[in-house]
């Protein structure tokens, strides 16, 4: 009975911790139609550095974390008008090609993220400090109040981000963005102002997550691969741009890989939930959930 | 006055050309850095073969070049066979487990091949941490079995190996079955509609792309000496495969061999930079991508 | 500019290229050092043969020889390696290549010094396989030196510390072994489970988990069932992780084992703290190993501003080593050397110093025991990095953490 417990609570931590690390992932592929490969560099990136001026600069730790979402709106930015933006207009670049030369160079711009963490801050990875310190004994399990207020603050993020979409009017926007350009453009919304909000909401979505994941995973330059290859086989799983599938995908992964690790072996933790991932890729490749 | 096409073939045979007597002008050690720039060009070559020509973003080519690697490394290392055969098995490997794992992915449209790729090689990279008595892990195998020892033999032999692969590609390429995958591409609807089954030239040029990926990964093997995750099965290998065929020129064959030169040479010239060479290359990628987005190779085939 | 002032210039830096030249007019020796850097173990295993070289030019060389250094950063990658060692050979003519702390790497140069017929000398790779290369087919790998004690001995510094210290004055009598499932670790678990009986531990479980986990939370939940005192551990590739999340949720048991990110001085920073208690196997400390040990120490911290890493102690007695052996055969010629370096018997900084022969399966790697090298035992406590075994060398007393049932 303690085992069935463990496992819903374990796996419910460590799920809405991966959906609020995803779920950014699948907003910009759903509004903007970019799949940023860059995603897992994005999410390191705002951990490192706020990890580096809390415990370098003694900053209190909301600081350290408004700093490391900063310099994630600011990559963000960047990345929209050095890369993405340049490659929509250009002429050069025949339309039905534009998909794989954002993927090359969102490639490219994790790797470069990558290698500058590595270069300033080494490869071994960091920890943002806890948030509340004590532990709760539960189920012969040993719970920390820190997992509970990261997977209630991810639920929250969650919660937010969901309402700001469905209920808001510029989220709404948002969404009618993803599904007409041109729609847009006659009803007379500057699709120049749309993009803008949409990389700044990408910006605090990943600056935020990235320290949260790493205040309970950690977080290196080496994990940025893996970050994005979590985030892209979530996304595909739930359903290419569809956010409450990706969210759904994220609790099911989390929970595959914790009951695999309870039940199997800790040692082919990730194995099951990439064979399910291939097998519902070649029976339902629409994704669990399909789009909206 | 020759069509590009016919430009970029004796493209290739000028650098073929120059590329047989780099032995003569540089030292032992550049002419190492060739040969591993060699095998390079024939992953890229592979890759740009399935891309360019079929539209299939193929993020694992290093299933194919990694599982043809490793089978001919166990192969040499735990069997009496020859050096020749372990290479063809490897390769024959390579298409097997392509066709059995990725292959269905080719009959579904949009993202699908591409994700099941990339989770070919998450678990391929899993696999060999698992099973490491046989593959080593992390650490990876050294094979008792080498090619040569003349830097001089193994450079001519990738070079000889690299010129036939792109023969055979390009004759591929230009081939019906090349202009009807290329169709296809672009028009799907069309194509089929046109009564080509598709998807059975997808798989044919995906074997293919196998093939030569198998037989290169396996050949790069018994080159170096050593078989392990970093070299033949990350992540990070794929993405200098697509960048190289990006920068050099996609669907041209010949552009990605230039391609494979330049991010292999440029990388040795910055090795003063230390870790920061890398980032340089990247940034020298995205200048590429942005103002010279049909690669290296659209220089030479521009009308004057 | 006045042409006295121009010629004064010029004569200046020709005085500043060829000065150093005249010093040492004899051709210098080149070593070429092959490393990750950017890690810590890697930048200490450059700046060890820095330090080193500067030590024995500054005395005049090698029998007024100078020693050359040529450093090459292999990202961690064996191509990069294999690229690093030909061009060491072909275009720098090096006598010997020296370093990195990666077996995969160490691994796949051992062909190519065979090849090349050129020394190798690793100092941080710690797979038994390197030397039993060399046992097993002595003539073509007699290239190949592991100036390192491998993973099985590593195991059997941790069951001595245990055997000596936790077991005698704590009265611990159960552990549960965990290592990362790595090819690293395969010797060293085996080791473990083969020992820690001999040391009056009962083992009550034992566990490999794949080196990409983050959540350990059931790994330690399944461990704390078992009610183990000690869990011993085969930690590199990960370490931070399970560290912060055992003194997050404050676990009951004490850590001991090999947890190589945590014996290098920037864990505190990186774990927040998390590390205080945790204890792990070191190559070398700040601390009397042997006499040369404190020294070397202050002198490194002085030129590079932090202690090195286990690689800085190794790679450091690697080119002292050398030297000496070079002195020895009055030669570079590479069989003359091999010879000589088989024949050494050196003082170093992280203990007496001599090669197993070829007829040890660990042929060409350093002699292991209380009178050559042992290793040492760190403990992290109230933030700093305290040697708590062997006793000749500690410079504190364990101290269980608080919440650890004692």
């Amino acid at each position: 009975m303690n085992l069935f417990w463990q496992i819903l609570f374990d796996g419910f931590i460590i799920s809405s911790i991966y959906a609020v690390g995803v779920v950014g992932f699948s907003l910009i592929f759903g509004t903007a139609g970019v799949l940023n490969l860059s995603h897992g560099a994005f999410l390191v990136l705002s951990a490192i550095i706020s990890w580096f001026f809390i415990s370098h600069f003694h900053l209190p730790l909301l600081a350290g974390m408004v700093v490391g979402v900063l310099a994630s709106i600011a990559v963000s930015y960047l990345l929209f008008v050095l890369l993405i933006n340049p490659i929509d207009k250009s002429k050069k670049i025949p339309t039905t090609e534009k998909e794989i030369f954002i993927l090359t160079a969102t490639l490219l711009w994790s790797m470069i993220i990558e290698e500058l963490l590595d270069y300033f801050f080494s490869s071994n990875p960091v920890v943002v400090p806890p948030f509340v310190k004590g532990v709760l004994n539960l189920f012969k399990m040993n719970i920390t109040y820190n997992e509970i207020l990261l997977s209630f603050a991810s639920i929250l993020i969650l919660i937010i981000l969901w309402t700001f979409i469905n209920k808001t009017k510029t989220g709404k926007v948002l969404l009618a963005a993803s599904m007409s350009h041109d729609g847009l453009a006659i009803s007379g919304i500057d699709i120049k102002k749309v993009y803008i909000l949409l990389w700044g909401v990408y910006g605090v979505l990943t600056g935020l997550s990235g320290a949260l994941l790493a205040s309970f995973l950690g977080a290196s330059a080496q994990s940025v691969p893996s970050l994005t290859g979590l985030a892209f086989s979530v996304v595909v799983l739930g359903g290419l741009g569809n956010i409450t599938g990706s969210i759904l995908a994220a609790f099911l992964i989390g929970y595959i890989q914790t009951m695999t690790a309870y039940l199997i072996s800790p040692a082919y933790t990730s194995i099951p939930a990439y064979v399910i991932l291939v097998l519902i890729l070649m029976f339902k490749p629409k994704g669990l959930f399909g789009r909206f | 006055m020759l069509i590009p096409k016919d430009r970029s073939i004796i493209i290739g045979i000028v650098i073929f050309i120059l590329l047989i007597f780099v032995p003569y002008i540089f030292s032992s050690y550049v002419v190492g850095v060739f040969t591993i720039a060699l095998y390079f060009a024939v992953f890229v070559m592979s890759w740009d073969l399935l891309f360019g020509y079929s539209g299939e973003v193929n993020f694992g080519s290093t299933f194919q070049i990694g599982i043809g690697a490793y089978t001919a490394a166990i192969l040499n290392i735990n069997t009496h066979i020859p050096l020749a055969l372990c290479i063809v098995l490897g390769a024959v490997a390579a298409i097997l487990s392509g066709l059995i794992l990725v292959a269905p992915a080719l009959r579904l449209k949009g993202p699908y091949f591409g994700l099941i790729t990339l989770v070919s090689v998450l678990l391929l990279e899993q696999f060999v941490t698992i099973f490491a008595q046989y593959t080593g892990g992390e650490i990876g195998l050294s094979v008792p079995g080498i090619i040569s020892v003349s830097s001089k033999i193994n450079y001519y032999m990738a070079l000889l190996f690299c010129a036939f692969s792109a023969m055979v590609m390009l004759v591929i390429a230009r081939s019906p079955i090349g202009l009807i995958l290329q169709a296809s591409a672009q028009d799907p609807i069309e194509a089929e509609s046109l009564g080509f089954n598709i998807t059975k030239y997808k798989v044919l040029a995906f074997g293919i792309s196998a093939l030569f990926s198998g037989l290169s990964g396996a050949l790069l093997v018994f080159y170096l000496g050593t078989a392990s995750v970093s070299l033949v099965v990350s992540i990070a290998v794929v993405l200098q495969i697509i960048i190289s065929a990006i920068i050099g020129g996609r669907r041209t064959i010949i552009g990605p061999i230039l391609g494979a030169f330049f991010i292999i040479l440029l990388r040795e010239w910055l090795q003063p930079l230390g870790q920061l060479s890398y980032v340089v290359v990247s940034i020298m990628g995205l200048i590429v991508l942005l103002f010279l987005p049909d690669g290296i190779i659209s220089l030479f085939l521009r009308k004057n | 500019m006045s042409v006295f002032k121009k010629i004064a210039l010029i004569v200046a830096v020709f005085a500043f290229v060829f000065l150093p030249r005249l010093v040492f007019a004899a051709e210098p020796i080149n070593i070429g050092i092959i490393a990750e850097q950017g890690t810590l173990v890697g930048d200490s295993i450059v700046n060890g043969a820095k330090l080193a070289a500067d030590q024995i030019n500054a005395k005049g060389g090698i029998d007024g020889r100078p020693i050359k250094l040529f450093i090459y950063d292999d990202h961690m990658r064996a191509t990069d390696a294999v690229q690093a060692f030909q061009r060491a050979v072909y275009d720098h003519h090096v006598v010997a290549v020296v370093g990195s702390w990666i077996s995969e790497v160490a691994l796949a140069l051992e062909p190519w010094a065979a090849r090349l017929h050129t020394i190798y000398i690793t100092t941080g790779a710690a797979d038994p396989k390197i030397t039993q290369v060399v046992h097993n087919n002595y003539n073509m790998y007699k290239y190949v030196f592991q100036l390192k004690y491998n993973a099985t001995e590593m195991a059997q510094t941790v069951c001595n510390f245990i055997r000596d210290d936790l077991v005698k004055q704590y009265g611990y009598k159960t552990a549960f072994v965990a290592s990362e499932n790595a090819a690293w670790t395969e010797p060293l678990d085996a080791e473990y489970l083969k020992c820690l009986p001999q040391t009056g531990i009962k083992v009550v479980g034992h566990m490999r988990f794949a080196p990409n986990t983050t959540d350990f939370t059931p790994i330690f939940t399944d461990i704390k069932s078992k009610n183990p005192d000690l869990l011993v551990t085969g930690w590199a590739h990960t370490g931070l992780q399970q560290t912060v999340q055992w003194h997050e949720a404050k676990y009951p048991f004490l850590i001991v084992g090999i947890n190589a990110q945590a014996s290098t001085s920037d864990f505190w920073k990186k774990s927040n703290g998390a590390t205080e208690g945790i204890i792990s196997q070191a190559e070398g400390s700040p601390a009397p190993i042997t006499p040369k040990t404190i020294p070397f120490v202050k002198e490194y911290e002085k030129v590079f501003g932090i202690t090195p890493a286990y690689g800085g102690y190794t790679t450091y007695d690697a080119i002292y080593v050398l030297a000496q052996a070079i002195k020895r055969a009055k030669s570079t010629n590479t069989d003359a050397l091999i010879k000589a370096l088989e024949a050494t018997n050196y003082i170093g900084v992280m203990g007496h110093i001599e090669f197993y022969g070829k007829e040890s399966p660990y042929a060409h790697g350093i002699k292991y025991g209380p009178s050559y090298a042992t290793g040492v035992m760190l403990q992290w406590q109230h933030g700093k990095l305290e040697t708590v075994w062997p006793p000749h060398a500690a410079t504190a007393k364990v101290i269980i953490p608080s919440f650890v049932k004692k």
